[in-house]
C-alpha cells in the first residue's frame, strides 16, 4: 500500500510542476515578504530586527498562506471530480483511500513550500537589509541568537501541524463537494464559522486554528524580551492538528468511497 | 455581638460583621499597601488591636468589633491630627497637645500643654481631626518624638524627663533648599493684558528616620525622562543636645535612571531601591500592541531588573512587588492575560468573541541580592467579563482598573499570599496559595453585591488576611458600613 501511495503522490507532484497555477501562491507569500519592509523599517543600526521576522511570518503565513492552503487544498478532489479525470486515476492500481492519502501528502508538502518560502525569505531580507544579533534589553543579554535561531526552527517544524490540519479540512471538503468553488467557499467558510463560534460556545482548546499561531509565539515573544514557556502550548498544536487530521482524512476516505463516481 | 457564622470549612472558617466607616482604598503597585482611614493600635491593652479612625475607636473583642465597643474620640477644641504610640492617643493641634489614655471604661487624659507647632500650609478639610503621623521615636528610649517639617527643615519636639512636657529642642535645617519653580514665559505686553505672577518656589524631598540616623533623599539631574536621587545621612548626636554630627554625616548619589523609577523598599537591607512601571509599544507585533514593563533595582541604580508583558493599554496592575512567599523580601510580580500569547489574528478573535479572560500573574523571587531570572511561582485565574473586551464593558472597566484580582492577603495564615478574584460582577473566590503555586486550589466563594467593591485587608491584624465588601463611595459619610469576613484559625 505504502508504494502504491508514493507512485500517487509522485505522479501527484509531477502534475502540480506542470500546472501553472501551482506556483501562484508561493509567489503571493514570498511577495508579502519582500513588501514588508515597506510597512517594517529594518536597518543596519546594532538593534536586533528578529521582530521584523516575529511581524511577518504569522501574517504571511498564518493568515495569507494558510488562505491560500486551504483553496489549494479544496482543489485537490473537487477538480478531479468536476473534470471526471478521477476516473482515469482510478483506473491505475490505486485504491479510493489512497488516492485521498496521496493528496493529502501534496497539501503537506504544499504547506511546507510555504513555510520555507516564508522562513527563508525572511530571514534572508532581515540578514541583508538588519541585524541578527542577540535580543538585550535592560543592558542584560536575555536571548542569543542560537536561542532565537532556535526558538524560530522548532516554531516552524510546529507551525506545520496546524497547517496539515487546514489542509486535511480542506480535503475533506473537497471530497464533499464536486464544484472546486464550492469546496474552496465551504473550507474558508467553515474556517471563519469555526474561529467565530468556538469562543462563544467554550470550544476553543479543541479548535486546530486557535493554535495557528502558536508556534510563532515564542520567537515573538522573545524578540520583544518577553519570556514565554513551550509548555503546554506545543502538547495543544500537536495535540489539536492531529486529532483534526485524523478526522478529517477518514471522513474525506470515507466520502469518496460512498461517492458514485459515474455519476 | 453581629458575628454571624457564614462558612465553616475544612480549611478555613469565615465569620462576617458590617462595620461602619472603615474604608480600604486600592493598592500601591510599589508598596502593596492599601490606603486606609484608620490606623491599629492595641488601645485598651487586651491584646489585640483596636480600629482608631477620626473620628471614633472600634475595640476589638473577640476577633470582631461589635458595636457597643464603639466609642467615640476625645473632642478637640481645634483641628487636631491623631497619632498613637504604645496604646496612647495623641492629638496634636496648632498650639496644643493632648495625650489620652483609655482606662476604665473612658479617656484619661495624660497630658494637656501649649505647644506651638510649626505653620502648616492650612488644611481645607472641615474635618476637625485627621490620622497623621508624627511620631517617631528618634533616639530609641521608648518615648516617642514629634517631627514636624515645614521649609525651614526637620523640628524635633521630645518630652522633658522631669517636667514630662513636650518642647522643640532642635531644627534640622537639612533639606534642600527652593528651588524657584519654572513658569511659563509670562505677557508683558500689551500692558492691559500683562500678568506677573510671584515667582514660586518649591522642594522635593523624602526623609526617614532609623534608630538615631536621619536620611534625607532628594532629586538630583531630573530631566524630563531621567533623574537621579542624593541621599545624606545624618547621625544624631548622643545625649539630649539633639545636634546633628556633621562629622557622620555621609552622601551617596545614583547614577541616573528612567524618570518613573520611584524610591521604595523592596527589602531589609539599608540600600533605598527604586522601581517602577511604564508601558512602551511593541516592536514585533503586526499592530501597537501594548507592553507593559515593571522595572526595580535593588543596588541604588546599578543594575535593573527589568519584566516586560504584553497587556491592556489601560490596565492598571494590581500590584507588581509583594511578599508572595512570605520570606520578608517583596518579590516582582508580573501581570498579563492568555490572551496575548496567541498570536495577532487569534488575539483579534478574543477581543471580538471571548467573554472570558485568563489573567495570568508570575512571581519573579527576590532572592540573593535579586530577582530570578524565570518566574518562580506562576498562576492564572479566570474572570468573566460579562461581554466581549471591545465593548467595554462595566466588568472589562473594573478589570483594567486592577479592582477583580486581589493577592495581597494571607488568609489561612501560610506565609503564602492568596488570590481573590472578583469571577463574575457578584462572585468572589479565594484560591490558596502554597510553594510553587500561586492560587489554583479553589478554597471558598462568597456572593457579593454588584456594585460594591472588594478589598483585602488584615482589619483585625491577626496575620490572615480578611475579606472587605464595601460600597461605592466608602469614604463618604452617610454611606453603609463595609461588610468584612474576618478570617479564622482551621477548623478541626
Amino acid at each position: 500500500m505504502t508504494r502504491r501511495i508514493v507512485q500517487a503522490y509522485l505522479f501527484e507532484m509531477y502534475k502540480v510542476i506542470h500546472y501553472k497555477y501551482s506556483a501562484m501562491g508561493p509567489v503571493l507569500v514570498l511577495i508579502a515578504v519582500v513588501c514588508a519592509p515597506l510597512l517594517y523599517p529594518i536597518s543596519k543600526d546594532e538593534v536586533s530586527d528578529y521582530g521584523f521576522i516575529a511581524y511577518i511570518t504569522p501574517v504571511a503565513l498564518n493568515f495569507l498562506g494558510f488562505l491560500l492552503l486551504l483553496i489549494y487544498s479544496a482543489g485537490l478532489v473537487s477538480t478531479e471530480l468536476a473534470s471526471g479525470t478521477i476516473r482515469q486515476v482510478l483506473i491505475r492500481p490505486v485504491r479510493r483511500h489512497e488516492f485521498v492519502l496521496a493528496k493529502l501528502l501534496n497539501g503537506m508538502t504544499y504547506a511546507l513550500l510555504l513555510t520555507l518560502i516564508v522562513g527563508a525569505s525572511s530571514w534572508l531580507l532581515a540578514w541583508l537589509l538588519g541585524e541578527l544579533m542577540g535580543v538585550t534589553y535592560g543592558g542584560e543579554l536575555l536571548f542569543t541568537r542560537e536561542e532565537m535561531s532556535n526558538a524560530y526552527l522548532l516554531g516552524l517544524l510546529l507551525s506545520l501541524a496546524p497547517q496539515w490540519a487546514g489542509v486535511a479540512l480542506a480535503l475533506m471538503f473537497s471530497s464533499f463537494f464536486r464544484s472546486p468553488m464550492t469546496a474552496a467557499s465551504g473550507a474558508v467558510g467553515g474556517w471563519i464559522l469555526i474561529d467565530l463560534v468556538k469562543y462563544p460556545l467554550g470550544i476553543e482548546r479543541f479548535v486546530f486554528s486557535t493554535y495557528l499561531e502558536k508556534p510563532w509565539a515564542v520567537f515573538s515573544s522573545r524578540s520583544e524580551a518577553i519570556a514565554l514557556d513551550w509548555f503546554p502550548g506545543v502538547w495543544y498544536v500537536l495535540g489539536t492538528s492531529f486529532a483534526v487530521m485524523a478526522v478529517c482524512t477518514a471522513l474525506a476516505i470515507v466520502a469518496l468511497q460512498r461517492r458514485n463516481l459515474s455519476a | 455581638m453581629m458575628c454571624l457564622p457564614l462558612l465553616c470549612l475544612a480549611a478555613l472558617r469565615f465569620t462576617s460583621q458590617e462595620i461602619p466607616a472603615v474604608y480600604v482604598g486600592v493598592v500601591d503597585p510599589l508598596t502593596a499597601e492599601a490606603a486606609t482611614n484608620f490606623v491599629q493600635a492595641d488601645l485598651d491593652r487586651d491584646g489585640a488591636d483596636d480600629l482608631v479612625l477620626a473620628g471614633m475607636v472600634l475595640f476589638q473583642e473577640a476577633g470582631g468589633f461589635p458595636p457597643e465597643r464603639r466609642v467615640p474620640l476625645p473632642q478637640p477644641d481645634a483641628p487636631a491630627d491623631i497619632d498613637v504610640w504604645r496604646g496612647a492617643l495623641y492629638l496634636r493641634s496648632q498650639n496644643s497637645l493632648a495625650i489620652y489614655r483609655w482606662t476604665q471604661g473612658g479617656w484619661e487624659t495624660v497630658v494637656g500643654q501649649p505647644l506651638s507647632w510649626p505653620a502648616q500650609p492650612p488644611d481645607l478639610s472641615e474635618e476637625k481631626r485627621r490620622l497623621q503621623r508624627y511620631l517617631h521615636d528618634v533616639d530609641g528610649n521608648g518615648d516617642p518624638e514629634l517631627i514636624a517639617v515645614d521649609p525651614a527643615g526637620i523640628h524635633v519636639f521630645s518630652r522633658n524627663q522631669e517636667s514630662e512636657v513636650y518642647a522643640e529642642r532642635a531644627v534640622w535645617r537639612i533639606l534642600p533648599p527652593l528651588d524657584l519653580v519654572q513658569e511659563e514665559q509670562q505677557q508683558l505686553w500689551p500692558a492691559p493684558r500683562r500678568r506677573l505672577l510671584f515667582p514660586a518656589r518649591e522642594m522635593s524631598a523624602r526623609f526617614f528616620l532609623q534608630a538615631n540616623r536621619i536620611s534625607v533623599l532628594s532629586q538630583d539631574l531630573e530631566t524630563a525622562s531621567s533623574r537621579g536621587y542624593v541621599r545624606t545621612d545624618y547621625s544624631v548626636a548622643a545625649g539630649q543636645a539633639w545636634e546633628l554630627d556633621p562629622a557622620a554625616s555621609s552622601t551617596q548619589a545614583t547614577p541616573s535612571m528612567p524618570a518613573f523609577l520611584r524610591p521604595c523598599r523592596l527589602n531589609n537591607d539599608d540600600v533605598i531601591d527604586y522601581a517602577g512601571g511604564v508601558w512602551q509599544e511593541s516592536k514585533a507585533s503586526a499592530y501597537p500592541l501594548p507592553v507593559y514593563e515593571t522595572w526595580a533595582t535593588l543596588d541604588g541604580g546599578a543594575t535593573f531588573k527589568v519584566v516586560r508583558e504584553p497587556s491592556f493599554q489601560r490596565l492598571r496592575p494590581h500590584c507588581s512587588f509583594l511578599d508572595v512567599d512570605g520570606d520578608g523580601d517583596k518579590d516582582l510580580v508580573s501581570e498579563s492575560a492568555t490572551l496575548f500569547q496567541g498570536g495577532p489574528r487569534e488575539m483579534i478573535a478574543q477581543l471580538l468573541t471571548r467573554s472570558v479572560l485568563d489573567h495570568v500573574l508570575r512571581v519573579y523571587a527576590q532572592e540573593s541580592g535579586g530577582f530570578s531570572k524565570a518566574p518562580a511561582v506562576e498562576g492564572q485565574v479566570r474572570i468573566n467579563l460579562d461581554a466581549a473586551p471591545y465593548l467595554n464593558g462595566p466588568m472589562f472597566q473594573r478589570y483594567q482598573l486592577g479592582e477583580l484580582i486581589n493577592f495581597t492577603g494571607d488568609f489561612n495564615g501560610d506565609g503564602w499570599k492568596d488570590v481573590v478574584v472578583r469571577e463574575e460582577p457578584e462572585r468572589v473566590r479565594l484560591f490558596l496559595s502554597a510553594p510553587g503555586r500561586l492560587g489554583g486550589a479553589l478554597e471558598t466563594t462568597w456572593s457579593v453585591p454588584g456594585p460594591a467593591d472588594i478589598r483585602v485587608y488584615d482589619i483585625n491584624h491577626d496575620g490572615r488576611g480578611d475579606l472587605l465588601v464595601q460600597p461605592k463611595q466608602a469614604q463618604q459619610a452617610q454611606t453603609p458600613g463595609s461588610l468584612v469576613y474576618f478570617s479564622r484559625e482551621e477548623a478541626s
